[in-house]
């Protein structure tokens, strides 16, 4: 990172004048370039063809379908992405207080499970989640039929097929 | 997406004010393109003060929501712009902010060479950027446990139902992870209002956007433009650089204030401007305040081959490390608060250390070595950033003679080592942990590779034009006349 003490000195004008023509024919070329290949799906789709390894830029681009702000539900031991209702667990948090516990109910079998755990552990937040069911007020129930001993329902919200929310209280 | 654009670009409007008041003491009475081509470096220091000092501020037992963000915002840009005030203005004179490069060339190859690579880092950022706020992050670190613990103590603090081990309470994984990207990605989510995960890809796009625009600033007036931006675009246009810009994980922005930091830290062995010693500290401190890595990659990074430079003169060194010291400090009271709270670590150095536990498992060894130098100069993924700075080093210090040219490449090849020790140390199932993470960790090497490579083939033009600008002199001189030294 020496400063260089060699920085240019005036150039004759006529000279300037090319290099800046040159400068903007360069830009102009790959502007033309460039939106092209933005703007032209079955140019991006053949670069895509030709480079796989920018698919991650290519996917995105106009055109082509954008993700969603949810969770990818995939995970380095997947094999492929779990089914997991955002949308439902989303409409639970609007429900679970900041300053609640809950507990999450689901069968230990079910591959999506654990899932619905770390998505209603992102969404709930700032609500703890309990490892212990007697000390709770909400109960997110995925694919059981009941909710823990020792807890009584005050209101159920059923959220999806799979998905209930249950305010509880102690027996 | 709207809201996303506009809490993403509010949140980091923030940090580019604070960077930029912290750095007013260097900047003042300069022109506003000056100002302008600072902004990566105001970005991602301010990302980094507002970071490191919000770490802090949970250490304390605070929040780190946005009332903690208005507060550690205002007394760091409230401290850049008292010291701005009141430091004498050697400050200011003594460092060095080119706004025209060295010398550059007027052949058309030059000039296209020049434009092309601009335009083309120009192009991948922005497509980067534009891809990001359209994609959620792949790796379910993201979403698993960085944001997650960055909105929890943004509401709460570290409350110790789930940083200290209660057994009541699911636990964070990897809760001994420092707080730095938590933070900043939990503040996202604050200014977006709701929970979107674009925001988080987009924040990390943006950190990598600004990394070039440092590195370019940093690096303009000391490279010519035709060689810096074509030897930038090699790492902006690498596909693995595209894929982890969506990653949402926290290796980009470890390895981008990594590699900022090296190259400060020869900013300042080599030019001796107090600017670059500022960033070592400031950018070290959030390489160290990342990942639990951070520290170790800069040790092994910057004051081992710091080192080399002794005997150049310990002036410059020592002040190098004390910089370097201060970042570390920054970043201490997470690891503090970490240890006092008992918070699981999944890695003992006691063990890395430990010769006969090395020794019962050096079968790691060949499969590391193998993998994690395949990441590094594999060309699908990173093109050939790694392979081109090596030959460049070499060039540069076979034409130059100058031995400590390669200070760098060793470097490089230390990293690979220090990386190869700790997969050959580390309690996890190798192939596993080699192919979930072999890809990632290589990041902090090939970022300060791919910005070194401009520097590299810089000198090798400069040294390999001196003898025929000599002959050239020769040439135009009259018959008969000798040229007086």
């Amino acid at each position: 990172l020496s400063a260089s003490n060699s920085q240019g000195g005036r150039q004759h004008p006529a000279l300037g004048a090319r290099l800046i023509r040159l400068r903007i024919a360069t830009t102009v070329v790959l502007t033309v370039l460039l939106s092209l290949f933005v703007t032209v799906k079955s140019f991006s789709s053949r670069v895509r063809s030709a480079v796989p390894e920018y698919g991650p830029i290519i996917d995105r681009l106009p055109g082509y379908q954008p993700q969603t702000g949810d969770p990818i539900y995939f995970h380095s031991s997947s094999h492929a992405p779990a089914h997991v209702d955002t949308a439902a667990i989303r409409r639970a948090a609007g429900l679970v207080p900041d300053d609640a516990t809950y507990f999450v109910q689901g069968p230990k079998s079910s591959p999506s499970t654990s899932d619905v755990v770390l998505t209603a552990r992102l969404f709930f937040l700032p609500a703890v989640l309990s490892l212990r069911a007697d000390t709770v007020g909400w109960v997110l129930s995925y694919r059981s039929t009941s909710i823990p001993r020792g807890l009584r329902p005050t209101t159920v919200y059923r959220l999806d097929e799979d998905l209930v929310l249950v305010r509880v209280r102690r027996r | 997406v709207l809201r996303v654009v506009t809490g993403v670009a509010a949140f980091n409007l923030v940090l580019l004010v604070v960077g930029y008041c912290f750095l007013a003491s260097f900047l003042r009475g300069r022109s506003l393109l000056t100002w302008l081509t600072a902004a990566g470096i105001a970005l991602l220091g301010g990302a980094s003060l507002v970071g490191v000092a919000l770490s802090a501020v949970a250490v304390a037992g605070f929040s780190t929501g946005p009332v903690a963000l208005a507060v550690v915002s205002a007394a760091i840009a409230s401290a850049g712009l008292l010291t701005a005030r009141h430091a004498s203005r050697s400050w200011r004179d003594r460092t060095t902010f080119s706004e025209r490069g060295p010398r550059g060339s007027t052949s058309a190859l030059a000039i296209i060479g020049s434009a092309a690579g601009a335009y083309g880092v120009a192009a991948m950022c922005g497509l980067m950027l534009f891809a990001s706020f359209r994609s959620s992050p792949w790796l379910d670190d993201a979403w698993t446990f960085w944001l997650p613990k960055g909105i929890f103590i943004s509401h709460t603090g570290l409350d110790l139902r789930v940083f200290g081990g209660d057994p009541s309470y699911a636990q964070f994984a990897n809760a001994d992870y420092p707080l730095w990207w938590s933070i900043i990605t939990g503040l996202v989510m604050r200014f977006v209002g709701h929970i979107d995960l674009r925001a988080v890809d987009a924040e990390l796009a943006l950190l990598v956007v600004a990394f070039f625009g440092a590195s370019a600033r940093l690096l303009w007036g000391s490279v010519r433009s035709w060689i810096l931006w074509p030897a930038l675009l090699v790492l902006a246009a690498s596909p693995e650089l595209l894929r982890q810009s969506q990653s949402g994980g926290a290796d980009l922005p470890l390895a981008a204030y990594v590699g900022l930091t090296v190259l400060a830290a020869v900013g300042w062995l080599a030019r001796r401007e107090r600017f670059f010693l500022v960033l070592v500290t400031v950018f070290g401190a959030a390489a160290a305040s990342i990942k639990v890595e951070g520290a170790a990659q800069l040790i092994v990074l910057v004051a081992v081959p710091g080192a080399f430079a002794w005997r150049k003169g310990n002036g410059r060194v020592r002040p190098l490390y004390l910089s370097l010291l201060v970042a570390f400090l920054l970043a201490a009271p997470w690891f503090i608060w970490s240890r006092v709270h008992g918070l699981p670590h999944a890695y003992s150095l006691g063990e890395a250390l430990d010769p006969t536990h090395l020794a019962a498992r050096t079968e790691r060894i060949g499969p590391t070595a193998h993998e994690i130098g395949r990441q590094l100069v594999d060309v699908r993924e990173w093109l050939l950033v790694v392979p081109a700075f090596v030959v460049a080093g070499t060039l540069a210090t076979a034409v130059e003679r100058r031995w400590l040219n390669l200070t760098p490449v060793f470097a490089l090849g230390l990293g690979y080592a220090f990386w190869i020790w700790i997969y050959w140390s580390g309690p996890l199932p190798l192939s596993f942990w080699l192919q979930t993470s072999g890809y990632r960790v290589v990041d902090s090497l090939t970022l300060t590779a791919g910005v070194f490579l401009p520097l590299f083939l810089e000198r090798v033009a400069s040294s390999s034009e001196q003898p025929r600008s000599y002959l050239a002199a020769h040439q135009r001189l009259p018959a008969g006349a000798t040229q007086r030294n």
